[in-house]
């Protein structure tokens, strides 16, 4: 099976387990059902195959540890991990402490990954020159000055890799942007080695991601 | 008992100043208190504004959970009014308690079917009453996990309900929903965020 098979299997069985058990315990969440759905759906896995593939060319030789900055249910670390070195650290880092559950059981049998929960900033600044590469595809969720200082406060040689977007309609995006270019100058980096935008599957916005130093 | 303050939030660009000012105008008549508006956009707001927090920056209607922070800046009996909603007499009489967190009863929504995992509410939040800094807990629980409970949640009615956050409910009668007449006179036409700019009732 591929990873990608093995993911979906396991995703499948993570619903099918939230259904069982909400057959007797009235506060199962049964959203997560969605929430899980949503997080595997096409523009998922094509923002994150995307990534995936600019990234590969800049992912130092000595690569020990990696941050992804709300990691969710570990969609980018799966795909991160199969592209790296098995000895490498990926920390999958999210404030919603169920991710972590759901995350270990999606990823079974294909990847391990550290799911960190706490908030991003928490996290983060407890340890920024530990990470040799630094993912963040949640920028629009997260306070415009909270991403340039993850972004800047790190290893001098660590890579960063963020992504943002234009989806402005969304409520719970706070950190929107009208270009590519006026994303990459919000993130403040010394050295752009890529940026690039891509069309959402779904027509509705553009995604943007800018890799540098 | 009347409130300290009463309060209104303008995010966005949904609502303008003028319904602030309007809508500040017509409770005049009935409330001698402090008014203020949450707002991000100040101009042309003609009473006391509070900017919106810095942090955590949040959009439209999730503004509304703030006023329950502690560090919101009022203290006393306070009474939150939608923006879209028309004041047509005095609503005092259903107005009177304080203690606790008091909403709206969504009488049209009485009969509806609505499955757990819908998500979907009897209760409406345009008109709110409680007590400056006693519904804390109410904003520190957003946080925890705000943007799943953004997901999860169409809007802070739901997020209140299906949170389990205690609340109590005003008398039927304090309002009555154009889109579905209560079919009895009511002191507050509300307009559900519909047809907001329809021609208002105003005080001379």
């Amino acid at each position: 099976m591929t990873y990608k098979e093995l993911l979906y299997r396991n995703s499948l069985e993570a619903i099918r387990r939230i259904y069982e058990h909400s057959k007797y315990d009235e506060e199962t969440d049964l959203y997560r059902i969605n929430d899980i759905i949503n997080s595997l759906n096409e523009n998922q896995f094509a923002s994150k195959e995307w990534l995936v593939q600019k990234l590969t060319p800049f992912i130092p030789e000595e690569l020990e540890n990696v941050c992804i900055l709300g990691g969710w249910y570990g969609l980018l670390a799966c795909m991160i991990s199969q592209e790296v070195p098995d000895e490498t650290r990926i920390h999958s880092v999210d404030i919603d402490p169920t991710t972590r559950m759901v995350g270990q059981a999606l990823l079974k049998d294909i990847a391990y990954v550290e799911f960190k929960i706490e908030s991003l900033e928490d996290w983060y600044y407890g340890r920024p020159k530990y990470y040799d590469l630094i993912i963040n595809t949640s920028c629009e969720h997260m306070e415009p000055e909270e991403v340039r200082l993850m972004a800047n406060y790190k290893k001098e040689e660590a890579i960063c890799c963020f992504q943002g977007n234009n989806y402005h309609e969304i409520q719970s995006h706070i950190n929107t942007h009208n270009s590519l270019d006026e994303f990459a100058d919000s993130l403040g980096l010394k050295e752009i080695l890529l940026k690039e935008s891509m069309p959402a599957a779904n027509g509705e916005y553009d995604r943007y991601m800018v890799i540098g130093k | 008992m009347k409130p300290d303050n009463i309060i209104f939030v303008k995010h966005g660009n949904k609502y303008s100043a003028e319904h602030v000012n309007r809508l500040r105008d017509q409770l005049m008549e009935y409330y001698k208190c402090a008014y203020v508006c949450y707002t991000d956009d100040p101009i042309g707001v003609e009473i006391e504004c509070i900017p919106c927090f810095e942090k955590p920056t949040l959009n439209l209607w999730w503004n509304k959970l703030a006023m329950f922070s502690k560090d919101f800046p009022v203290k006393g009996k306070c009474l939150y009014f939608d923006l879209d909603m028309d004041i047509k007499s005095n609503p005092s009489d259903f107005i009177k308690d304080f203690e606790g967190l008091t909403i709206i009863n969504a009488y049209w929504k009485r009969d509806k079917f609505m499955r757990k995992h819908a998500y979907d509410v009897r209760i409406n939040s345009s008109i709110i009453a409680w007590t400056a800094g006693e519904q804390d807990y109410i904003w520190k629980h957003f946080l925890t996990n705000k943007d799943y409970f953004m997901r999860k949640y169409k809007g802070i009615d739901r997020f209140l309900v299906h949170e389990n956050i205690h609340h109590k409910i005003f008398n039927d009668g304090i309002v009555n929903s154009v889109a579905n007449p209560y079919g009895e006179q009511t002191p507050i036409d509300m307009y559900n965020g519909i047809n907001y700019d329809l021609q208002r009732t105003f005080v001379s």
